[in-house]
């Protein structure tokens, strides 16, 4: 392989691993504050996908009002599914709180194939949905790259830095992380617990919108299922990073997306394999540090 | 102190109701359409997944969300050593079948008893890794795990043909294959749990910490679950693959794991009977819903058949059932006949019939 | 010295805590044997190294002169030595009488019973009986016979502390590590809860450790006491000698010591 062929797969793994790090920080932010595994998150970032979709193809709106758009209805989507199936089921069992996230997942996947069809829709921009100018190709030491590839990793960059922001320079942030710690002394501190868990939830699901309308434009096509294997990949990303941890969402996240780019790069006959790595190396995590890379020791009080 | 029946009356009614079974699914089996035995055969398949199920995740408390990740071995393993010479050779367009199983062909009962060791063996080797990890740790590993066996039966195409799938599978399962086989799934299960070492499991399941101390090693112990749940598992799904004819990795993603996890949550997750009585309702009740799916009329109202209606309806079922009704049917009790008696006396008594 | 427990020169840490350091102790044959300390001076800890939850760092531990550090907790309890635990850790959806069989697993010593327990061999069926006979003979010396049907959750707290100590006796063990037993209690139920304990050393012929922060009981029942603060052994002696001891005093300062 040649340096500007492993240039080209090495800018391609990075704005995946952006995109899968986008939605693990959705997954690793909700298990932060409440233990849970929010299984419905991969469809949020189907749903995000549609949204935008819709908006242009029904709601006739630009590409760039309907990308916003979908992220303020996917957050408003994931903050409804917090208030009516999550939020009664706080102080339940763990396993009734999980079954019942796998069960907003399927439904959420069943309803898309109900009101918007189980066939893909194309997300291509002949529809208006991005201009075809990010298809662009850049020349660069002799290797074509479409610009939409380096709009996608300044777009992760953006996000991300605003989502540091948020978390730590910002009241609503702060509180976020007390309640991560401890939600029934936070709440003794005046924090409206619930506002805190909805924001959370409203914003892990922007993100996952972002996410999704990124990788809509890289892989142009929508159907019921999208968000099955990368919400399934991101969630590893979180394990792997150290889920809880936002910083390791991003770690994780980046980890997944370069290895799953490199390896097959580098060994083309492993293609088929290659939604197999994510579990590969899920497992190696879980044998050698189950907490993650920055994960923290959690100890059972005997 | 409660007036509980005697055992030698409690014996008798369990041999009377599987002789009154028994004679139901002969007559089934002899007058009743291709339809409804189908919809038996199901059902008795569904229980033997929601029985294993039960017992590794309800009674050893156990998360695993790999199961289908076994039943797909079973189902595999079974088929390939089913499916006549000539015909593998037929199917195995891309890749032939490796040794020794182009060249084997055996009869049904012990190529199920093979699935099952296989899948069994399977459960050992992933046991002791996976084992280490506590609650959502083990099950995301076990989700994974089931995953990747599925993601390898697609690419393994000189052993499960890959994504092709196999198919014209002989359709050995009839009603007294799958019958037969619940009936010792439960058997052996029940009998387990209502042994010593039940009480261990639960107490495994109740606080592993505190089982320690009382003696127990908890590992080991788990392990056992684990592997003679994946047993079944793999035996249940033999007998599936027997039954539908065909297979491919499609039918055992993860989705699978999870009809099995509402049929036993529905029965009661910890419940034997609980299970076996979830399994019934879910395989009746998902055909019943099956009507949403063609044009149907409610009073004068015309509604059309939408596809996919079943599944809409059946997740937002099971979002209700957790949010209010978590314990299922049964609970973590087991339905005895002592639980029937009182359950009738305490009727009759209200209505005045039996004296106090 | 009839010596059932040594505990040698033992240390456990936890990163970079040291939550026991170099801690040396004995216990002879039939003593009542207290372990007081501050909030957080390692006597649980200690507790987790004896029965092999956590292994020593630095020590060993012997208990009737065999060396059983590093041993796993089945293992160690198997060799005679029970404990409870500072919260109460019972298998709530089980009943009172299941409780107190679950121990009784150990009886089963090899794989085979595993099938002859799921045929329901002849020989299953009378080690099934023998194991329920067993503990409800337990429960009737400890009093509990009368609860033996109902859901362990459904006790009052005191019975369930008792039910906790029913339980480790089930384990037939011969020295028995009570973690604050009186927790929780009032004067009455831990007036009784003292009885009970010089009770089951005698019908029981155990040797027996206490941690409690409850001074009363500790005083009023204990021969001899080892004080641990920030890991380290800082006393030793009987009730008297402990009292009187400026080191204790001074560990326990701001702390409010019932006597």
């Amino acid at each position: 392989m040649s340096l500007a062929g492993f240039f080209q797969h090495l800018v391609n793994a990075l704005s995946l691993g952006g995109i899968y790090a986008l939605i693990a920080i959705g997954y690793t932010m909700v298990y932060g504050i409440l233990r849970l595994i929010n299984f419905a998150h991969g469809d949020v970032f189907t749903y995000g996908i549609y949204f935008a979709f819709y908006a242009v193809v029904l709601f006739l709106m630009p590409w760039w009002v309907a990308f916003v758009f979908s992220i303020f209805a996917t957050a408003f989507l994931g903050a409804f599914i917090e208030r009516i199936a999550y939020r009664p089921l706080r102080n339940a069992p763990r396993i009734s709180a999980l079954i019942t996230a796998i069960g907003v997942s399927f439904f959420l996947e069943n309803f898309a194939i109900v009101a918007f069809g189980g066939r893909a829709k194309s997300f291509n921009p002949q529809t208006g949905i991005y201009p075809t100018s990010f298809l662009n190709m850049i020349n660069i030491g002799g290797v074509r790259i479409p610009v939409l590839t380096f709009i996608t990793i300044g777009i992760v960059i953006a996000a991300l830095v605003l989502l540091i922001w948020i978390v730590y320079k910002t009241k609503i942030g702060m509180a976020m992380r007390a309640i991560s710690k401890d939600i029934p002394t936070t709440k003794l501190m005046g924090v409206n617990a619930d506002r805190v868990v909805s924001f959370t939830f409203m914003l892990g699901s922007g993100l996952a919108a972002i996410g999704g309308i990124l990788w809509a434009m890289k892989y142009p096509q929508v159907y019921p299922y999208t968000g099955m294997i990368p919400g399934l990949k991101a969630f590893i990303a979180a394990v792997v990073g150290g889920i809880g941890s936002i910083q390791g969402a991003m770690v994780g996240g980046f980890i997944l997306g370069i290895s799953e780019i490199m390896i097959v790069a580098f060994v083309p006959s492993l293609a088929g394999y290659r939604d197999a790595f994510a579990y590969a190396i899920l497992l190696f995590v879980l044998l050698v540090k189950p907490t993650g890379i920055l994960g923290v020791e959690v100890s059972e009080k005997v | 102190m409660e007036k509980s029946l005697s055992n030698s009356l409690k014996f008798i009614l369990t041999l009377a109701l599987i002789v009154v079974i028994g004679f139901l699914l002969f007559l089934a089996n002899k007058r009743a359409s291709e339809y409804v035995i189908l919809i038996l055969n199901l059902m008795a398949i569904n229980m033997i997944f929601a029985v294993s199920l039960t017992l590794i995740n309800g009674i050893t408390g156990i998360f695993s969300l790999g199961h289908a990740g076994f039943i797909a071995i079973g189902a595999y393993v079974s088929t390939l050593l089913t499916l006549p010479v000539a015909q593998k050779e037929m199917t195995f367009l891309i890749k032939p079948l490796i040794y020794p199983f182009n060249q084997i062909q055996m009869p049904f009962l012990p190529a199920t008893l093979i699935a099952g060791l296989v899948a069994a063996g399977f459960g050992y080797v992933v046991a002791a890794p996976s084992l280490r990890l506590i609650g959502d740790y083990l099950a995301i590993a076990t989700l994974g795990l089931g995953e990747t066996i599925r993601i390898i039966a697609n690419n393994a195409w000189s052993i499960t043909n890959g994504a092709l799938g196999l198919k014209a599978i002989p359709p050995y399962t009839n009603i007294y294959w799958s019958w037969g086989w619940a009936f010792v799934t439960v058997l052996v299960i029940a009998s387990l749990v209502k042994s010593s070492y039940g009480r261990a499991l639960k107490a495994i399941r109740e606080d592993p910490i505190a089982a320690k101390a009382m003696g127990i090693n908890v590992f080991s112990h788990q392990v056992v679950s684990f592997v003679l749940g994946s047993f079944f598992a793999g035996v249940g799904g033999a007998l599936w693959a027997h039954l539908i004819t065909t297979i491919d990795p499609k039918s055992f993603a993860f989705s699978k794991t999870f009809e099995i996890l509402i049929m036993a949550v529905l029965g009661g997750l910890g419940s034997i009977s609980g299970a076996i009585i979830g399994a019934s309702i879910y395989t009746v009740g998902l055909e019943f819903l099956r009507v949403l799916e063609s044009p149907f009329k409610i009073w004068f109202i015309n509604f059309p058949g939408i596809p996919g209606m079943r599944m809409v309806v059946l997740s937002i079922m099971l979002i209700v059932l957790m949010l209010f009704w978590q314990r299922g049917i049964m609970g973590r009790d087991e339905l005895t006949w002592d639980l029937i008696y009182k359950l009738f006396t305490k009727s009759a008594r209200r209505r005045g019939v039996v004296d106090e | 010295m009839n010596e059932v427990l040594r505990i040698d020169s033992v240390t456990k840490r936890f990163g970079g805590l040291v939550a026991v350091d170099r801690f040396d102790g004995y216990v002879k044959q039939g003593e009542l044997l207290g372990l007081i300390g501050p909030n957080g001076a390692g006597k649980t800890t200690l507790f987790n190294v004896i029965t092999g939850m956590y292994a020593p760092d630095e020590g060993r531990i012997f208990f009737f002169g065999k060396d059983i550090s590093g041993f796993k907790p089945h293992e160690i309890t198997r060799f005679g030595i029970a404990r409870t635990f500072q919260n109460i850790r019972l298998f709530s959806d089980m009943s009172v009488l299941e409780n107190v069989m679950v121990s009784q697993h150990l009886k089963l010593r090899n794989w085979l019973w595993f099938f002859k327990c799921i045929a329901k061999t002849p020989d299953s069926i009378r080690m099934e009986r023998h194991m329920r006979e067993e503990a409800l003979k337990l429960l009737k010396r400890v009093g509990l016979e009368n609860f033996a049907n109902e859901k362990a959750s459904s006790l009052p707290y005191g019975l369930q502390r008792k039910l906790e100590i029913a339980r480790a006796l089930s384990t037939n063990p011969r020295m028995l590590l009570l973690d604050e037993p009186a927790a929780g209690m009032n004067p009455q139920e831990t007036f009784e809860l003292m009885g009970f304990i010089k009770q089951i050393r005698e019908d029981f012929k155990l040797t027996i450790m206490i941690i409690e922060h409850d001074m009363k009981v500790i005083m009023g029942i204990c021969e001899r006491i080892y004080v641990m603060d920030y890991g380290k052994l800082i006393a030793e002696g009987n009730p008297e000698q402990i009292q009187s001891n400026p080191l204790v005093i001074k560990a326990y300062l701001g702390e409010e010591v019932l006597l």
